[in-house]
């Protein structure tokens, strides 16, 4: 029971903390320039890994489907089919699982540490206010960076996929692209693009209210990091659940109002 | 007149109570220093007079005004006239010397970027460290840490300032120096100072006041002369830092 009402705790301090830096972005005024600091500094840091991680994705993608589809002689569609797979699901999750072991936990480790050397209170007590000055921006940051990195992290995975289409099948890159934009639909973008969105606030928000509320010195920080890793993680996941479950319903229902 | 005031405050930490039925008032233009052994509730009690621990019972009046009463824009305000050193001095590792004390003039004043600037050079000068304008704080030394606070803490010109034990840790030369320094910038702008502290000698140096906090409560407040004369065991084991006595149990 008490394990049960600690998880609830942590939930609605988790969804007062997120109300706090929501009334942060739409009533207070913004750090601009802090917000450009962070979308530049977690762009760049996460860029290269998430490139490369989505080069060997969209590989993957291409061998997987490509042993699958040789059978059926559609090795045509591999390209489509791939690309889509990766814009509506494994995208944005390898770029939020990327965010969450890199950015999530340095986040949290950051702001963990500044709690408890006081520095978030001497934010405090200098005039300034720390959700405007310190989580506000760390927040903006890691959303919106989370689609430059799913738009760097897609471009890789379709050369990637592109290369080992042409290595391992035999489909020449002309091919590889010319049914993606037939496969692709509008609603696949559109999904992939909220699912990236879902996932980025689920890690924005656990991670700096993990480092905002840390406390017990360099144990808590531990503390701090790893429970954002495993909270994220299990958030991504559920979320992905929860965002195809919900375009499923919305399809549907579209479909249904079509006909 | 007071300018801080509490009125039996109990601050407690989920159920861990670290201070309990406090009364203390403070005057302005007064130095008190706040002492006591370790882990009895200094720190608390300078947290809970700044503000920045909120009480479980009892009230906090800060210039006549109950703190938790107030709104965030007046407590804001409060806080404009107050100045903190930390214990460990908090400063923001990720910026220069000058930019820590930049900082609190770029929040809270509409200075331009070059006043702002000439004033943290000035501060800096008052704390006898120019030569650290560019270094980040962990490339300077512990007492020049302590002075990048105190300057920090004085850059919004304070009525009160609260140092938390800001000789802790430095050799005997630097920490008078700092009581020194400290005291002449009390004197310059005749703030309130009210300082956590245990070593006795610089409590004779600068107090006015002296409240000794032990298991949680003020056990004695008056005048240093008023201390040492106190006949409590505990107090005469911790003026005399004997390591036998009443306190050594705790």
């Amino acid at each position: 029971m008490t394990y049960v009402i600690g998880i609830l705790d942590e939930v609605g301090g988790m969804l007062l903390f997120f109300r706090r830096i929501l009334r942060g972005i739409f009533y207070k005024e913004l750090k601009i320039h802090e917000v450009f600091v962070q979308i530049w500094k977690i762009t760049s840091e996460s860029l290269l890994t998430t490139a490369l991680a989505g080069f060997f994705v969209g590989a993957i993608m291409a061998v997987q489907f490509g042993l699958q589809m040789a059978e059926f002689g559609a090795l045509g569609y591999l390209g489509g089919l791939a690309t889509s797979g990766t814009i509506r699901e494994v995208g944005p999750l390898l770029i939020a699982f990327m965010l969450s072991g890199k950015i999530g936990a340095y986040t949290s480790a950051e702001l963990g540490i500044m709690r408890v050397t006081e520095q978030i209170d001497a934010v405090r007590c200098l005039g300034a206010d720390p959700i405007q000055e310190l989580i506000v921006p760390r927040f903006l940051g890691i959303i919106i960076s989370s689609f430059f990195l799913l738009a760097g992290g897609l471009l890789m995975s379709i050369l990637g996929g592109m290369f080992m289409g042409q290595a391992f099948a035999g489909v020449n890159p002309q091919e590889y692209i010319r049914h993606v934009p037939t496969i692709v639909t509008p609603f696949s973008i559109l999904s992939g693009l909220v699912k990236c969105g879902a996932f980025a606030l689920v890690l924005a928000t656990v991670c700096t209210y993990k480092g905002y509320t840390t406390s017990g010195g360099a144990k808590g920080v531990g503390r701090a990091v790893v429970a954002t890793a495993v909270i994220t993680m299990v958030g991504i996941v559920v979320t992905d659940w929860f965002t195809s479950f919900l375009g499923d319903i919305i399809i549907q229902a579209v479909q249904g109002y079509r006909q | 007149m007071n300018i801080i005031s509490l009125q039996d405050v109990t601050v407690a930490f989920k159920k861990h109570v670290v201070l309990k039925n406090i009364d203390l008032d403070i005057r302005k233009g007064e130095t008190l220093v706040l002492m006591g052994p370790s882990g009895h509730g200094k720190t608390s009690l300078l947290k809970t007079l700044s503000g920045l621990i909120s009480p479980e019972n009892g009230k906090v009046f800060i210039e006549q005004s109950e703190w938790l009463t107030l709104s965030k824009k007046q407590r804001l305000a409060i806080l404009k006239k107050m100045g903190i050193l930390f214990q460990k001095n908090a400063l923001f590792d990720s910026f220069s010397c000058l930019e820590n004390i930049a900082f609190p003039l770029r929040e809270t004043t509409m200075l331009s970027e070059q006043e702002i600037e000439e004033k943290a050079e000035y501060f800096l000068e008052q704390v006898g460290i120019p030569q650290a304008r560019n270094l980040f704080p962990d490339e300077i030394s512990g007492g020049m840490q302590k002075r990048l606070g105190i300057a920090r803490a004085l850059a919004l010109e304070p009525e009160i300032i609260f140092y938390d034990d800001p000789t802790a840790g430095l050799d005997p030369v630097t920490s008078k120096r700092i009581v020194e320094l400290i005291m002449r910038l009390k004197k310059e702008k005749g703030s309130t100072v009210v300082a956590v502290m245990n070593d006795m000698n610089r409590i004779y140096q600068m107090a006015d006041t002296v409240a000794m906090v032990v298991d949680q409560e003020v056990l004695v407040l008056g005048s240093p002369d008023r201390l040492s004369q106190h006949q409590d065991l505990r107090v005469q084991q911790f003026i005399h830092g004997r390591a036998e006595g009443p306190l050594s149990t705790l």
